[in-house]
């Protein structure tokens, strides 16, 4: 036991970091130890198979679609006219507006490179043209991206509730405080970024007028998130099924509210969707083998031990995590890392007494922050080059909002009921 | 099994859905510590448990293709290879004064004559031996009730339930009256909770380990399945064993028949004054119309499973009549 | 070559076309799942078959991503490769995976047999249909491999 497993895992990691495409990092290990073992051809593709076999799945490819069909049309327009006179006034006006729409966007979409690649642009656009730096946009469009996976939809909590076992359902309403509890503690970073860097504000306040025409505009699209989470609470339909009513409530706003009467969108953003969720889905695959192996050599065990000899006390224990995940961040996809942590670090955890909903909320924010960090920070890279600035410069504007983002983890790691709130009260 | 088993000693590694605690999850390792003991470890059995091996249908693909050695799980599922195998889980197959006996006796691979008819072609179809089979506790229907709970299968009838989407099961709660849907059971507390279902169907024990008790307050023992689980393993493995090594594995299963018995029994009692004590009303079957749901069950799987009534009719031993 | 490369874009855009097909599908099994639970219209089976679609979905897309670099990669490390070992490395990596598809697309293959009379619970589809999938998908994911490693040994030779 445990001596082979550990080969697998470090053959994972050098794949990984040679650039061989991550499913294939996971497999291949897991094949060549299936051969070991004598284990005959056909179960891996057995595993594969039915490990996409599976109704939880199904969540992944519908809210990709979400977020697909969401930057097709105008909508993310319309949040951003609806934050922009909500809380364009306040110091650093348009960077606040950043993290409002960010936050509305969190609602509808469940992955922060979505965020990003849609709604992103549209502010750093808008905030390079206020004459705001391009790399600041940059950094706190990437640092605002992070609430996305956190607050429901999320793609990488279903992944989490998938590989552990746990109630995707509760895990999606668990992330919802939290995510608030980062908003406005960005939010609060801004005003003093803002005092202390002089970020530019809207002359003058909206009237009121203008705010609840932009909210009627905006409305359709700022229920999705409701629509989304009381239907889950009411138990119309399950977090998979949620997916696919979320779907169909853009499809009839677009059409019938927005007017969107050019179809084609639909199939654009539907062949879109396959390319993005074939690339996660088929990691997923490809780690149900790889965790075959972590469960024959009793992977997780030697993990629990190792770190219970260093403490078996709860709250040393929740930032030993921490800072494994955070250092596994800085060099893995957030995906692939949780594919390959979550056996492993939950079932410790769990041991420990915190609650399985929390693991995940905790693991999946720690992951994101690492989408900030180099050497391997996507979020920065990809909003550098939409502002068209160097990435080392963004990387650097990014810091503050890191120490902010870290403070608000350490919040979360400590007071569980932050978390847990929403889904043990409903 | 394979290159780490090395020094004569074979490890076959057994999977199963459930915790440990209940019968299906543990009796791998009850066999394992007979296994294991008799043949002084030259065949020791690694139990995993909650389907740390695989799901359900993949563990069964795993068994027949040999990927995995061992499972243990209801026949009925192991009718997704093979369809026959579901006999065994016919409604109100086995005798209700004394189910449990009547289970080994009827689904023993070596002395009843129609099981190993079964087994055998289960075998030759699949590649997957049952070596016996240990009790699961039986299947009870749970409710959500306003007024009056149902006692017969008109009353029930005005009940949605959830069925387990496996033929027999769900051809055996349509024939108990009630409606039925199917729906993940990850997600039945939910739909029991928001009323999209009243009731479903189970046996006590997962009534408690899934929460489902907590959406519920009405258990009627309408004891329509006593379902056997099978410890099933691959015939390529069982092959390379010894005769003496096979016939343990055979001698074990019947060893820890009693030990299942009576985990099962003294679990009950807890489990049913945990409902009490937890507001649930359970309906005993005294008090409900028996005869009603066990001929509706008897005819309705007459009429769906042409094909396996024979078999049926023979293990009931009495015509398997309405 | 550029003809080879546009009879592989053909493919893959068919199969980028019948996943979007399944997706779509998938929606509206999902939709008339709920409608059917809420407004009890007794529908069964449609969650299996939507899963059904998922693994199609997932084994369709695989050779199109490989082609167009479309798979979640780790390149920070590769970059900082020297220049002359990276055809090498390239020739390394395509042969890393073309074992693992090899090895998956077999065992579906001998999965289509083994599991020839079998069916899915309640909506009988066979179970050699599910196993096609990755047969499909892989196979072609194998072609394009095959065609890279060609490639690169050419580049490596010239
Ligand atoms: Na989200
Ligand atoms: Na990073």
């Amino acid at each position: 036991m445990g001596m082979l497993g550990v080969v697998v895992i470090a053959m994972f990691v050098l794949l990984a970091l040679l650039r061989v495409p991550v499913w294939v990092a996971l497999l291949a290990p897991a094949l060549w130890y299936s051969f070991v073992e004598g284990q005959p051809v056909i179960f891996p593709a057995t595993n594969m198979m039915r490990s996409l076999d599976s109704f939880t799945f199904l969540a992944i490819p519908l809210f990709i679609y979400v977020g697909s069909l969401m930057n097709h049309g105008d909508i993310t327009e319309k949040i951003f006219d609806f934050a922009d006179s909500l809380v364009g006034h306040y110091d650093g006006g348009l960077a606040q507006v950043n993290i409002v729409t960010s936050l509305i966007f969190a609602g509808i979409s469940g992955s922060a490179l979505a965020d990003i690649g849609g709604v992103g642009r549209v502010l750093i656009k808008s905030m390079t043209d206020a004459d705001y730096d391009a790399d600041f946009s940059a950094a706190l469009t990437s640092a605002s991206a992070t609430v996305g996976p956190i607050f429901p939809p999320s793609i990488p909590l279903i992944i989490f509730g998938i590989i552990a076992e746990v109630s995707v359902l509760s895990l999606l309403l668990a992330g919802a405080l939290p995510a608030l509890l980062t908003v406005a503690a960005l939010m609060l970073g801004t005003v003093y970024v803002a005092k202390t860097q002089d970020l530019p504000s809207n002359d003058k306040r909206a009237s009121v007028r203008d705010i609840g025409r932009t909210f009627l505009v905006a409305l359709p699209a700022l229920l999705t998130p409701v629509v989304l989470v009381s239907g889950m609470l009411a138990g119309v339909f399950s977090p998979t099924e949620a997916a696919g009513v979320t779907v169909f409530y853009i499809l009839l706003v677009n059409t019938f509210v927005y007017r969107i009467v050019d179809f084609g969108y639909i199939w654009k953003a539907a062949v879109e969707t396959t390319k993005t969720s074939g690339s996660i889905v088929i990691i997923l695959a490809a780690a149900s083998v790889f965790s075959f192996v972590l469960s024959v050599e009793n992977i997780d065990t030697m993990f629990a031990q190792t770190l219970f000899t260093i403490s078996e006390n709860k709250l040393v224990l929740l930032l030993l995590v921490n800072l494994v995940l955070l250092f596994i961040g800085l060099f893995l996809d957030p995906i692939a890392a949780l594919v390959m942590m979550t056996p492993i670090v939950a079932p410790t955890l769990v041991e420990a007494g915190v609650d399985p909903v929390h693991v995940g909320v905790i693991m999946v924010f720690n992951l994101m922050l690492g989408l900030l960090t180099p050497p391997l920070g996507l979020s920065v890279y990809l909003s550098a080059d939409i502002a068209d600035v160097p990435v080392a410069r963004v990387f650097s504007r990014t810091k503050v909002y890191y120490v902010i983002l870290i403070a608000a983890l350490l919040v979360i790691t400590y007071v569980p009921q932050i978390t847990m709130y929403v889904p043990r009260t409903f | 099994m394979g290159l780490f088993g090395g020094g004569g000693t074979t490890t076959l590694r057994a999977n199963s859905p459930a915790a440990e605690g209940s019968v299906h999850g543990d009796a791998a390792a009850w066999l394992g510590e007979y296994v294991s003991e008799e043949t002084g470890g030259s065949i020791e059995i690694d139990a995993y448990r909650n389907s740390e091996l695989g799901g359900q249908i993949e563990s069964i693909e795993n068994v027949s293709s040999g990927s995995l050695d061992m499972y243990v799980i209801p026949y009925a599922l192991t009718g997704t290879q093979y369809q026959p195998a579901q006999v065994f889980d016919a409604p109100y197959l086995y005798d209700p004064d004394n189910p449990y006996e009547d289970i080994y006796e009827k689904t023993d691979p070596q002395d009843s004559e129609i099981a190993q008819q079964v087994i055998d072609d289960l075998v030759s179809e699949t590649d997957i031996r049952s070596l016996g089979a240990v009790v699961q506790g039986t299947r009870r229907v749970t409710l959500n009730v306003n007024n009056e709970p149902p006692r017969n299968p008109e009353e029930l009838s005005e009940y949605t339930m959830r069925a387990v989407p496996i033929a027999m099961y769900s051809e055996a709660l349509k024939a108990l009256g009630a409606q039925t849907t199917n729906i993940d059971f990850s997600e039945v507390p939910q739909a029991l909770a928001t009323g999209s279902i009243q009731g479903q169907e189970n046996p006590y024990n997962i009534i408690r380990s899934s929460g489902i008790w907590e959406n519920q307050n009405y258990i009627l023992e309408t004891n329509h399945m006593h379902s056997p689980l099978a410890v099933i393993m691959n015939e390529g493995v069982f092959q390379d064993l010894s005769e003496s090594e096979q016939q343990v594995l055979y001698d074990g299963v019947r060893e820890i028949q009693p030990r299942a018995t009576e985990t099962l029994e003294s679990n009950l009692e807890g489990h049913k004054s945990f409902m009490r004590d937890n507001g649930l009303t359970i309906v005993p079957p005294e008090d409900l119309e028996m005869d009603a749901f066990r001929s509706a069950a008897r005819s309705r799987i007459r009429s769906q499973f042409p094909d396996l009534i024979g078999t049926i009719e023979q293990l009931h031993g009495d015509g398997y009549p309405a | 070559m550029a003809e080879s490369r546009l009879s592989f874009d053909r493919v893959a855009s068919a199969f980028y076309a019948t996943a979007a097909l399944s997706l779509l599908l998938i929606l509206g099994l999902m939709i008339a799942r709920v409608a059917s639970r809420n407004f009890g219209l007794g529908f069964s089976g449609l969650q299996i078959i939507a899963q059904f679609f998922e693994v199609w979905l997932a084994f369709l897309v695989v050779g199109g991503l490989a082609l167009d670099g479309g798979h979640i990669e780790i390149d920070y490390l590769s970059q900082r490769i020297p220049e002359r070992w990276k055809p090498l490395h390239d020739i390394l990596v395509t042969l890393v995976c073309l074992f693992a598809a090899a090895v998956v697309f077999w065992g579906s293959v001998k999965a289509m047999q083994q599991f020839r009379d079998s069916t899915a619970p309640l909506v009988d589809i066979p179970i050699p249909l599910y196993y096609l999938a990755p047969v499909v998908g892989l196979g072609f994911l194998i072609l394009v491999y095959v065609r890279r490693l060609y490639l690169d040994v050419k580049e490596v030779r010239a």
